[in-house]
């Protein structure tokens, strides 16, 4: 749920800063001064609207609600502590801001506590490498 | 999706892996947001469009992280009471 609420508002939210001040801007190239000056405006209040500053806190708290949760899922079924502990740095840097230097250190390190989930279930996946009777695949479990 | 590793992996790994790429692209107007946007609008803005597809993709990496696996087995007995 947390990753169908962060996949639609936190989008919503970058959309409504990005492409639509990205239009504006655009257009703002070789206008007359007054018509310049409305869309400078349009834009500010583009960046400063609670609405779509709604939309973005709700779209990083359902990051942050959608990485606890399957942290504390993972750890329930016998995931590699270490990825789990990665996974408490994208939270971190979510909260900072988007573009440089947060939101790409947000996505790297999620990259590596993903990375280091695959590989250990790579491990302990049956038909894939060894076998753990405790990180099971659902399909295996519900038999 | 999760049962093909190819594309499992593509999602989980690919998309942070290139909006990571995308990120350190992003342009920064704070102070004087017109001033610093208009010079960058068409990169603002193809930024932005692309982001829209890799965010909802990103909710599907998180998605993946979790659902192949079964949650019960190794939780406390504390909790193992409630269900």
């Amino acid at each position: 749920v947390a990753a169908v609420v962060l996949t639609l508002l936190y989008d919503i939210g970058d959309a409504v800063a990005g492409i639509s001040t990205g239009i504006l801007a655009r257009s703002t190239a070789n206008p007359p001064a007054g018509e310049q000056a409305a869309v400078a405006g349009a834009m500010e209040i583009l960046f400063r609207d609670p609405t779509k500053n709604l939309f973005f806190s709700v779209g990083i708290f359902a990051w942050i609600v959608a990485l606890r949760a399957a942290a504390v899922a993972l750890c329930w079924t016998g995931a590699p502590q270490a990825p789990l502990f990665l996974l408490a740095l994208p939270v971190f840097f979510m909260s900072f801001d988007q573009a440089f230097s947060f939101g790409s250190l947000t996505l790297k390190s999620f990259f590596l506590a993903a990375l280091g989930l695959e590989l250990a279930r790579r491990k302990r996946t049956p038909g894939e490498g060894g076998t753990d009777p405790v990180m099971v695949p659902a399909s295996e479990g519900s038999r | 999706m999760s049962s093909n590793p190819v594309l499992r992996r593509l999602v989980l790994l690919g998309t942070p892996s290139v909006t990571t790429i995308l990120m350190l692209l992003h342009p920064l107007p704070h102070e004087d947001i017109t001033g610093e946007l208009v010079p960058t609008a068409s990169w603002w803005t193809a930024l932005h469009t692309i982001q829209f597809v890799l965010f909802a993709i990103m909710g599907a990496a998180v998605w993946l992280l979790t659902k192949d696996y079964v949650a019960l087995p190794r939780r406390p007995a504390k909790w193992r009471r409630w269900s």
